[in-house]
């Protein structure tokens, strides 16, 4: 069977047909760490949602091989981009991420929470399960979302600042769970960070917006 | 003391009051969780001016409520896709437009009817037989579509990028909850009227919110709130002899203050205990 892989080829990106990106060419497989950094604004998080198929290219294109790319995905969003008061408990942000292999009419089944809770125990938060999203910690929020993320056991998973506006402690744990995940789930991971010094000592291969002179 | 009941009218005006504050009530649980008050505003303002419209050419007022705030969520959906402006800078724009219109399609007017009173501040009274059965069709759509697509709804509304990615039509959900606000808020027109109607949308979601920690029983207990409110004002309108659309939400509007101020604020200080400490 193919290695599953993401092509990106002299795409451009942007918002209202304004690129905001141009000329990329990237190419991501199963068990790579690839790190996105550059100062703010010069196209970070625009690359990855070009990527994850949120944008389409404006330019050039975007192949997926060995696979399906939304099926093999796992995505963690900015934590700004949520609302942190959603009156939802842990488990139920988490089952979300199984949503879609449910049928139109399948309920949640038992076994469907028990796998939810195992990705919770692999994140090493299954005691807040029961917790209001609303009463986690910035770096508790984080796991959650990359338990959610891991719980469909994807080929690729791309987070986008997942240590903005959280303690230097947490992030230091999140960065020491991010290194683990591509050798212990064998998907490849795409970081998009504002901490260039963790990404350079980690990732396979950097895509830096200072070097392409956003 | 419910001797009120024996009057066909009050029986419909009773009915009215409980379909008007289970749909509002439920609707705008989303309304308060995506920050939407200002469209439920500028709907109802849309709503009022189709009102006004229709009282001008001489056609069904409810006809013209809906054709009114279902133009404004087209125009705000196709704003929102055409061009680079934000939601709040589009539906400004629209909310103050839909008021001129009203101020003139009424400046139009040789006379005010009287039923442009009762579209403004509510009138649980004037609900005709007809009017209320399409209340009750509409809030029972409403409801059962909320438990079908249940799972969808609430993904879209956590994380609407991620919910994309798992191939939730979230534009089509965002678009289909916009028709069932503006539904909702035209219906209200009758009974609590233009300028009350938004606190119907917002204030059962916003106590629920406060008092329940999933979803679902946000939903229920803010339908149960809107039920409450909407039965003791009637209640309390028909013994004091007071406008209705007013009272309701006077009666909404202390249970906000008695729960936000007095409830056990249990949720509040874990949250601020849990976010001073680094707990992983």
């Amino acid at each position: 069977m193919n290695k599953f892989t993401v092509e990106i080829a002299e795409a451009a990106f942007g918002y209202n047909a304004i690129p905001v990106i141009k000329g990329i060419n990237l190419i991501i497989s199963e068990g790579d760490f690839v790190g996105i950094i550059g100062p703010n604004g010069c196209g970070k998080s625009t690359l990855l949602k070009g990527l994850i198929g949120l944008l389409k290219p404006l330019a050039g294109e975007v192949r997926v091989s060995g696979g399906d790319l939304r099926t093999n995905l796992g995505y963690v969003p900015q934590r700004s981009s949520l609302d942190i008061r959603f009156p939802a408990l842990v488990k139920d942000v988490v089952v979300m991420g199984l949503y879609r292999k449910l049928t139109f009419f399948e309920r949640i089944s038992k076994a469907d929470w028990d796998i939810v809770h195992a990705a919770l125990g692999e994140l090493g938060i299954e005691h807040l399960a029961n917790q209001r999203v609303s009463e986690l910690s910035g770096g508790q929020f984080q796991r959650m979302l990359i338990a959610r993320a891991l719980i469909s056991r994807p080929k690729i998973i791309c987070l986008d600042e997942p240590t903005s506006n959280i303690d230097q402690e947490s992030e230091t744990r999140i960065f020491e769970l991010l290194s683990s995940l591509g050798p212990k789930y064998q998907t490849a991971v795409v970081l998009v960070s504002h901490n260039s010094n963790y990404v350079r000592e980690k990732a396979d291969r950097i895509v830096d917006f200072e070097v392409l002179k956003c | 003391m419910l001797d009120f009941l024996q009057y066909p009218f009050m029986q419909r005006a009773l009915i009215a009051a409980v379909l008007t504050g289970a749909s509002c009530s439920i609707i705008g649980v989303f309304i308060v969780l995506k920050g939407y008050a200002f469209i439920g505003a500028g709907i109802s303002q849309a709503g009022f001016a189709g009102v006004a419209f229709a009282l001008l050419m001489g056609f069904n007022p409810l006809l013209g409520a809906f054709l009114g705030a279902i133009l404004l969520v087209v125009l705000l959906t196709a704003f929102k896709r055409r061009a680079d402006i934000k939601e709040d800078a589009a539906i400004g724009v629209l909310f103050s437009s839909s008021m001129a219109l009203g101020v003139l399609f009424i400046g139009l007017m040789k006379h005010y009817p009287p039923d442009l009173l009762s579209y403004l501040f509510g009138n649980l009274l004037a609900v005709s037989q007809q009017t209320l059965k399409v209340m009750g069709i509409v809030a029972s759509i409403i409801i059962l579509l909320l438990i079908i697509f249940y799972r969808q709804i609430q993904y879209t509304m956590f994380d609407s990028e991620s919910a994309f990615l798992s191939g939730i039509p979230t534009g089509l959900i965002y678009f289909a909850f916009l028709i069932a606000v503006a539904v909702t808020i035209v219906l209200s027109l009758q009974a609590v009227g233009q300028a009350l109607v938004l606190a119907l949308l917002i204030i059962p979601g916003t106590i629920a919110i406060q008092l329940t920690k999933r979803l679902p029983g946000v939903l229920i207990l803010s339908g149960l709130l809107g039920i409450f409110a909407s039965t003791v004002g009637m209640i309390l309108s028909y013994y004091l002899d007071v406008p209705s659309g007013s009272t309701i939400v006077l009666v909404l509007g202390l249970l906000f203050a008695i729960i936000t101020l007095f409830s056990p604020s249990r949720w509040r200080k874990k949250t601020k205990n849990l976010t001073r400490g680094s707990a992983l």
